[in-house]
């Protein structure tokens, strides 16, 4: 409060001296040079100042009058730039596979290395004829739902009740950073140890993983609301449930939606991660179990599978985060 | 101006931030006393940090104080007297993922409004303020003057006989300012509501209080109360007549030492901070 208002005093004292020195017809700083006369009854509208900028829709088309297209830019150029960056983005991925097609048949890398891709690409076809895939699928998707219910519901929990004292939010938000940056995989043998070679195992650590982001933005979302629109709201005679329904909820919901998909992503990562380090069953547990069996192009196709499944997934919760915002 | 029962009454009010010792630590508030005749618009004005804005939370319930008593028509303050008063915050009070609409609904929802009524009320109140057109759009599509238009509305529509402004208008440019401060008297005129409005602007005391409750430095108490004998609304004119100008002048002479007061406690403080932080 001090800072803001530090420098304020200066100008009211500058304007009063000028008036001062320059005595009887002063302009008085608060309706300075007004001709403008106000009639009663109609009193805004009158002499209502012009908005700075008419992008807004005015009297009837005013309607659904909805936040984007006071910014938006025309819409051809808009789509023309992103076509163009859609293109260079599949150009990249084409040749990546060029290159990786004419280093296995061309430049004579080892076919133990790296596999035609025209064999990965029967592997996958036959993959997904056969439905050999659906039991790892399942264990692996499993395995993700319930690591992320926990970390969400454990996440979103535990921030709500820290992110209520300015005290544990000193204390936790740092404390959670900190356990955020190590790579905590490392206990993946610990683990183990305690839940077994299962799905558990995987459920624990996912959990544990993806509850990190999900709780540290939870607790920035609802622990650092403007002051101003929590008086605002008390002032009106909001409840504790209007409070959290209107102002704290709505306040904090971006910040957390976008913890919830770093976390659905993260709990995806240390998965199928430690599905390939330990494991009974698993996307994961399937590549690698391949790539000991020296069957490199069929490993690859589930490579190509589980990168399909995860940019599936991913795309989903990216546009259940942009929706979410948008309400 | 004491003739009438007065609307608030504001006896001894001390208040602290922080504890002695502590380096937060700042007497805000002290042996401010008070009162505000119903209908009145006082004014208070005063250097920054001398506690005008604390007074105002003090009056509204939002703040307790350290010691001393308030009573709003009678009843001793609690806390938020939500069906008594209504603010207007300086500015970015409104939800910024609501509209304008939705806005103003939703603090006649907190109390219980029937959705009919809210309707009804806030198409009335943005009629008033000239928004009509603009009841669908979202804050930040605003301009600062309408958004405070908007917050003048949400304060309107819940119809309380009170109105807290705390420097509602503060971060506007001078002309829109002086637009808004003609309206609000036209509209206040008519409403004839108890309004306390904190500002710093000289001018804008003049033009729309009756009375004007000069603060002193931290920490602030009123130093003097100076009566504006003009009826409401106010014309234009007014800010150019000759007793506009000797209030103006009035006022800034009370008010030239505090503000010196206050300029020099905030660089000693500055100092001081500078002091602790390289020892």
């Amino acid at each position: 409060m001090a800072g803001n208002e530090a420098d304020s005093p200066v100008p009211p004292r500058f304007r009063a001296k000028q008036s001062h020195v320059a005595a009887p017809p002063s302009p008085p700083s608060c309706a300075e040079g007004s001709g403008v006369e106000v009639v009663p009854g109609g009193a805004f509208e009158a002499n209502s100042p012009a908005p700075p900028a008419p992008p807004f829709p005015k009297k009837k088309e005013r309607a659904g009058a909805a936040a984007p297209q006071a910014i938006a830019l025309p819409r051809k150029q808009v789509s023309v730039e992103r076509a163009a960056s859609r293109l260079i983005q599949a150009g990249f991925l084409v040749g990546l596979v060029a290159v990786w097609y004419l280093a296995s048949t061309r430049w004579g890398v080892n076919r133990l290395l790296l596999p035609n891709p025209l064999a990965v690409y029967d592997n996958l076809l036959d993959i997904l004829r056969s439905g050999e895939f659906i039991d790892d699928l399942e264990t692996t998707l499993e395995e993700l739902a319930a690591a992320f219910a926990l970390s969400a519901t454990g996440g979103i929990t535990l921030g709500y009740l820290i992110s209520r004292s300015p005290y544990w939010i000193a204390v936790f938000e740092p404390l959670f950073a900190a356990i955020y940056s190590i790579p905590i995989i490392l206990f993946l043998p610990l683990f183990v140890l305690f839940f077994g070679l299962g799905p558990a195992s995987k459920i624990a650590l996912g959990a544990a993983i993806s509850f990190f982001p999900i709780v540290i933005n939870t607790i920035a979302g609802f622990g650092h609301v403007d002051r101003l629109f929590v008086m605002a709201a008390r002032s009106m005679g909001a409840s504790d449930y209007h409070l959290f329904r209107h102002v704290l909820l709505p306040a904090a919901s971006p910040v957390i939606l976008t913890g919830l998909r770093m976390g659905f992503t993260t709990a995806l990562l240390s998965i199928i991660g430690s599905e390939t380090l330990a494991s009974l069953a698993g996307l994961g547990h399937r590549i690698v179990h391949l790539a000991e069996a020296m069957e490199m192009a069929r490993m690859f196709a589930y490579i190509v599978f589980v990168i399909a499944i995860a940019v599936t997934l991913n795309t989903i919760v990216s546009r259940l985060e942009a929706r979410g915002k948008r309400d | 101006m004491a003739t009438s029962e007065a609307a608030i009454k504001v006896r001894d009010v001390f208040h602290r931030f922080g504890a002695e010792g502590e380096q937060r630590f700042v007497r805000a508030l002290a042996d401010t006393s008070l009162d505000v005749a119903e209908g009145e618009l006082l004014c208070l004005i005063g250097p920054s940090g001398c506690g005008k804005s604390t007074l105002l939370n003090i009056i509204g319930g939002l703040m307790t104080p350290s010691s001393g008593d308030v009573e709003v028509r009678g009843q001793p303050v609690r806390g938020p007297l939500p069906r008594d008063i209504a603010f207007v915050f300086q500015e970015n009070s409104l939800f910024p993922w609501n509209t304008v609409l939705e806005n103003i609904e939703l603090g006649m929802t907190f109390q219980g409004v029937s959705k009919s009524e809210r309707a009804a009320r806030a198409a009335e109140v943005l009629a008033a303020v000239g928004l009509k057109e603009f009841a669908h759009h979202y804050p930040a599509q605003l301009s600062g003057g309408m958004r405070q238009r908007a917050a003048l509305a949400r304060a309107l529509s819940l119809k309380t006989p009170i109105l807290l402004m705390d420097e509602p208008f503060g971060a506007l440019d001078e002309q829109t300012r002086m637009i808004l401060g003609e309206d609000l008297s036209v509209l206040l005129a008519q409403s004839r509501k108890t309004i306390v409005f904190v500002t710093h602007s000289l001018g804008e005391a003049v033009f729309l209080a009756d009375r004007v409750a000069v603060f002193s430095a931290r920490p602030g108490s009123i130093k003097q109360v100076i009566a504006v004998d003009e009826p409401h609304p106010r014309r234009p004119e007014f800010a150019t007549s000759a007793k506009f100008t000797a209030l103006r002048n009035q006022l800034y002479r009370l008010l030239h030492d505090e503000i010196r007061k206050a300029v020099q406690q905030s660089s000693a403080a500055d100092t001081a901070r500078a002091g602790t932080e390289r020892a």
